[in-house]
């Protein structure tokens, strides 16, 4: 039965090949269902075997165990000690990326029936999503690095595809370059880390390798394991775009929104997440990367969040949203709260994917208007969307009892306990912050009065059946995934799932937390600060942006965006995002284009031209050669006999040398 | 099992072609149809008979095998002696594949002395198969010089404007180097006459490399006629800073051409230093070896940049060819298995990849007669079928893995990393460089809105043609399967990996532990 699991990948790769081969005739002929029906039921299939494996995979029970179950395919790469396999490892931390990855790409796949509906080449976009799925599965379900890699590099592939669909438009073709480079510099960090995991191990198998890196004797190894950690959190550092490889993932936006929703918040970004978790004791053993790793993350939430502030485009705060989240995500992880970043990147996804899904109705239903200052007072026009978007941004606020709240508290908690103090401060100011930034999101696009352009306006419409039942079926993990398998705090369901994964890390690290704060139960006395944090910035939100019909507030709104000094300069920098993306272009098109310039002038005028320069020296020294210019066969054969001649004199000379 | 039938197979797969020239002489010069069919039936065939010896090779046997071998001047030990080893057979195998498609490919470009092209076309086939089978240095020679003429006509008569200064610079350089290696030849063979008292053997490769193993051709002697034969094979593969010669054959050289060019005659150089340069000089091939590193990883980062800048969408292939090849010689001089095999993989699939850019720049070419990128755009909506196949040739040159270039790549990677760090690191920062203009130019060129200058087109600007993508077929599929399944290629060649490593000796090179 389990032997079924090479299915799950090569099933969308099917319906990639197929519909990319006949999709097209399939949508001239039949219509747009018929090209729909293999790419979306290859995918529910794949959910179903999915969910067959996930069940058993997560609570250990038999093949899987507490080691994981294996499957290999076959040798990909045998190149002497360099044996790479295709085979595939499933675990319980395979399971839970898996359950996101198929949940929310069925979901996906049928929203997209409805959004691109209108759409010309529809067969592509559900090809690229079949592609894109192919990828992600094979990025999780690898058994070793250099399949993950694999993996890796498709999931870039495809995010440049679909980011890219409507190729016809500039900015998308740009973004959708812009996003394979930057990954791609994470990449080089990525395929170092590997080169070192195979010099140090001899092996590339994701779990021998891990088993001899912890256990060698640090001396015996060829490259310093906080080097190995480093380089392989370069590479989550592209795909979970985090600071200072963030700059791809707003841009990326410029895909339709299902993308957006699929690749940019619920799975692709979630893979540097993976990675890092699934090398826990690579990085356990290397506490110096780990404190990069925090900070890198903590730092990213708070930038991406203060970004988000400002934003108007809706999708565009969604992405800046995205970016403090996996930032949360990775400050778990450089704390050594593996769990809790697992835990957050599962409900993430499902509140992340609902927003962004919902996002997509919005922009839907005014046809096609991503600017917030030209929406307002949807919340009765568009009612489902409005009702999930509002579960979403409870979840991500971190109210409770909502997904969200567990997550995140885990998160803070867990950094607090074990004497990060900064890293939990920090968190907690971005608590304040993402509560409100989603408020200013639901004000400025439900309530108050409308400002959707009046030719839109009367047509503004709820989405069709296969739009609003995904938002449906994904609040319901947003709503009840915390309770499920968080409750109680920091003992819930899927502590004991991953248990045997971060087993090793947790005697590696072998840290006692505090249990006690003000002579309070420490968790208690948390909890109240990150709700209170949440309300704080909801409630100034919904004084600034309204709530129901109670409108903007205009005047206090400008009054901040107008105000001098320090306020300015902030203000400013979040709505140019602090200006990295002028700093990138100054950097790498203007300074890195001169430098390749130079080096072109640099090739055709020194190199060629010495080359040049002794060839009409020896052109005008040697009459009788000029004419092999005429291009003669004749003068070819002048040329060996001239060469000959070369040839005996050195010959005499070489044969003279001592020896 | 290796001689099917006792038939001669590797003198008939690499004179078949000399035939089928001869046959196209004698057909009708008024119907160029005639000459173009039966230079691809030759082609063919000669193609089948590689697949047949292909499918009669042993991989576990070391050695060369297919062997045949005559006594030609017996007073200085020269014979006709050939054979194939794993490495000769891969090369081989491709270079009859690249050779039909690419007199395929000249079906629709090439309209004037139709017949003259399709015997040049043979009798380059001729050369380059003869010198991946010749086992006697005398004659790896005359058929390493055969390929210098029918590549200079073609591109002298069939090229574009600036076609002679090209070819002259083509012929030239290529015959600087050579020259010298055939000096290196005389005096390694008069080396081995005198320290033995005969020339029996004086010019076979296997006896030269066994008699180089007790280090007899070690020393000061040993140093400049490495450097000969190694300067022959860098202009050839080409190294920095003897490449500026290819982008101007390149561009001037008609579609098919190229794709021989890149395909099969860059490869020349690779394999002249692992059967030849490294295995008679061990000694010097470790002394010039940090040079050489130093070199490939120049040319590997400098063409990567440099291709940014062109404006010329062959001149931005050929640069990629530069840093390319870069990593063959990366791995082949850190003497280490992961960087061999990741070398002649890369000499593989980047005959198979950019030779199928170099067709896809070709097809476009037919029908603009520009290749300025910025005067492309949009050709995504005007030409889905080209842009879909294009797309995928960028991204397989990319080093997409599932694709066949990742493999080589990163075996090299691999094998340069673990004998010389810093040289490892230095190179993967070519994966961006290398997603940077290849991406830059897919897009400047398929998307956005068609551009005026393809508009000005009208009707002429049709999406491929059947026999184009005839050509393109056989490459995307081996690209695919090579991806796959590297092992086919990796198995093969398996006993020449060993026999350069051992004639070397496992040696590290440089040793520079930069993190310890």
């Amino acid at each position: 039965m389990y032997d079924l699991i090479p299915l799950i990948p090569l099933l969308p790769i099917l319906g990639f090949a197929f519909t990319a081969l006949f999709g097209r005739r399939l949508m001239l002929k039949y219509g747009r269902t018929a090209a729909e029906i293999v790419p979306v039921g290859a995918v529910v299939i794949v959910w179903l075997i999915a969910l067959s494996v996930i069940g058993p995979a997560l609570t250990h029970a038999e093949p899987f165990g507490e080691t994981g179950y294996n499957v290999k395919l076959w040798t990909w790469i045998p190149a002497g000690g360099f044996n790479v396999d295709l085979g595939f490892h499933v675990d319980a931390l395979t399971a839970v990326l898996l359950l996101v990855v198929t949940t929310i790409g069925m979901l996906v796949h049928i929203y997209s029936i409805g959004y691109m509906a209108h759409d010309k080449a529809t067969w592509r976009f559900f090809a690229y999503l079949n592609l894109f799925m192919f990828s992600m599965l094979v990025l999780v379900l690898a058994d070793n690095w250099v399949l993950v890699f694999g993996g890796w590099e498709l999931v870039g592939l495809s995010s440049y595809s679909l980011i890219g669909f409507w190729y016809h438009k500039r900015s998308a073709a740009l973004a959708a370059k812009k996003a394979f480079i930057v990954n791609r510099v994470g990449d080089v960090g990525f395929a170092l880390g590997i080169m070192a995991i195979f010099v140090n191990t001899g092996t590339l198998n994701i779990q021998e390798s891990l088993k001899i890196l912890i256990e060698k004797p640090s001396a015996e190894l060829v490259i310093p394991l906080g080097i190995v950690a480093l380089l392989v959190f370069c590479g989550a550092m592209g795909k979970s775009a985090q600071f200072p490889l963030h700059v791809w993932l707003p841009d990326a936006m410029e895909g339709p929104t299902p993308v957006s929703a699929l690749i940019h918040a619920a799975t692709m970004v979630n893979a540097g997440v993976y990675l890092v978790a699934r090398a826990n004791p690579l990085f356990s053993s290397a506490p110096e990367a780990m404190v990069i790793v925090a900070g890198v993350g903590i730092f990213t939430a708070i930038l991406a969040a203060s970004i988000a502030f400002t934003q108007t485009d809706i999708k565009r705060v969604l992405a800046f949203s995205t970016l403090s989240q996996l930032g949360y995500m990775f400050a778990a992880l450089g704390v050594g709260a593996y769990g809790a970043a697992i835990f957050h990147l599962m409900s993430h996804g499902f509140f992340k994917g609902l927003l962004f899904l919902g996002s997509g109705s919005v922009i839907h239903a005014v046809d096609g208007e991503q600017d917030m200052n030209r929406m307002g007072g949807l919340a009765k026009k568009i009612p489902i969307t409005h009702a999930t978007m509002l579960i979403g941004t409870i979840a991500i606020a971190g109210i409770p009892p909502l997904a969200g709240f567990f997550s995140k508290d885990e998160i803070l908690g867990e950094a607090f306990k074990f004497g990060f103090y900064w890293v939990w401060g920090i968190g907690v100011i971005v608590a304040v912050m993402t509560a409100f930034y989603m408020w200013r999101l639901m004000g400025k696009t439900f309530y108050g009065e409308s400002r959707v352009d009046p030719s839109v306006a009367p047509h503004v419409h709820e989405s069709a059946w296969q739009m609003t039942l995904p938002l449906v079926l994904l609040a319901i993990p947003s709503i009840g995934l915390g309770m499920a398998v968080g409750w109680p705090l920091g003992s819930g369901a899927l502590v004991g799932w991953l248990k045997p994964i971060f087993e090793e890390s947790e005697i590696i690290l072998a840290r006692t937390p505090t249990e006690e704060l003000f002579g309070l139960p420490i968790n208690a006395v948390l909890v109240v600060i990150s709700v209170l944090a949440a309300l704080v910035g909801l409630l100034t939100a919904v004084y600034l942006f309204g709530i129901g019909r109670r409108k903007v507030n205009q005047p206090r709104i400008d009054a901040i965006s107008n105000a001098n000094g320090a306020t300015r300069f902030l203000y400013r920098a979040s709505l140019n995002k602090w200006w990295f993306d002028e700093l990138n272009h100054l950097l790498f098109i203007r300074i890195g284009g001169r430098v390749a310039a130079a080096m072109w002038w640099f090739d055709r005028t020194v190199v060629d031209g010495t080359v040049n320069g002794v060839g009409s020296v020896t052109r005008s020294a040697g009459g009788g050669l000029r004419r092999i210019q005429t291009g003669r066969v004749q003068n070819y054969a002048l040329g060996i006999a001239i060469g000959l001649i070369v040839m005996a004199g050195s010959f005499l000379v070489i044969v003279g040398l001592p020896r | 099992m290796n001689s099917i039938s006792g038939l001669p197979l590797t003198t008939i797969v690499t004179f078949l072609p000399a035939l089928g020239a001869l046959v196209v002489a004698f057909s009708p010069g008024n119907k160029p149809d005639w000459a173009r069919k039966l230079a691809l039936g030759f082609a063919l065939i000669t193609w089948v008979v590689s697949l047949a010896m292909l499918g009669g090779f042993v991989a576990t046997q070391g050695g060369t095998q297919y062997n045949e071998a005559y006594a030609w001047v017996p007073a200085f030990g020269i014979s006709y002696h050939v054979g194939l080893d794993g490495l000769s057979m891969v090369l081989v195998v491709l270079t009859t594949t690249l050779s039909w498609i690419s007199i395929l490919a000249s079906f629709l470009p090439i309209q004037t002395r139709v017949k003259e092209y399709m015997i040049s076309f043979l009798m380059l086939e001729v050369g380059m198969t003869g010198v991946f089978v010749a086992q006697d240095l005398f004659l790896f020679y005359i058929f390493w010089e055969l390929v210098l003429v029918p590549m200079y006509l073609i591109i002298g008569i069939w090229g574009g404007k600036n076609r002679i200064y090209a070819t002259i610079k083509f012929v030239l350089y290529t015959l600087v180097g050579s020259l010298l290696m055939l000096v290196a030849i005389l005096a390694t063979a008069f080396t081995y006459a005198q320290t033995t008292g005969s020339w029996d053997g004086a010019f076979d490769v296997a006896k030269l490399i066994a008699f180089a193993g007790q280090g007899h051709l070690n020393g000061t002697f040993g140093f400049f006629a490495f450097g000969a034969f190694a300067l022959a094979f860098a202009i050839k593969v080409p190294m920095f800073p003897f490449h500026t010669w290819l982008p101007d054959a390149h561009v001037e050289a008609p579609t098919a051409g190229s794709v021989i060019l890149a395909g099969v005659l860059l490869k020349l150089g690779g394999y002249g230093f692992i059967r030849f340069a490294i295995p008679l000089f061990p000694e010097a091939a470790h002394t010039w070896a940090p040079v050489i590193i130093v070199l490939s990883l120049i040319g590997i980062i400098y063409g990567a940049i440099v291709a940014l800048v062109q404006p010329d969408l062959k001149k931005l292939v050929a640069y990629s060819s530069v840093s390319h090849m870069g990593f063959v010689t990366l791995g082949i001089f850190v003497f280490q298995e992961q960087g061999l095999q990741g070398a002649i993989l890369q000499m593989v699939n980047h005959g198979l990849i950019t030779g199928a850019l170099f067709l896809l720049v070709g097809i476009i070419y037919e029908r603009t007669h520009d290749r300025t990128i910025a005067k492309m755009g949009g050709l995504g909506s005007a030409t889905p079928v080209y842009a879909a196949a294009f797309g995928f040739f960028v991204f397989a040159s990319v080093g997409l893995p599932g694709l066949s270039g990742f493999v080589g790549e990163f075996l090299t990677l691999v094998g340069a990393f673990k004998a010389v760090p810093a040289a490892g690191v230095v190179a993967t920062f070519v994966m961006i460089l290398a997603a940077g203009y290849l991406l830059w130019m897919f897009q400047r060129v398929t998307f956005g809105e068609l551009s005026d200058f393809l508009k000005g087109l009208g009707s002429h600007l049709t999406d491929m043609k059947p026999i184009e993508a005839m050509t393109l077929v056989p490459l995307a599929a081996l690209v695919v399967i090579f991806g796959l399944f590297p092992g086919l290629i990796l198995n093969l060649i398996q006993g020449s990996v060993q026999a350069m490593l051992s004639a070397a000796g496992q040696v590290v090179p440089i040793a520079l532990a930069v993190w310890r």
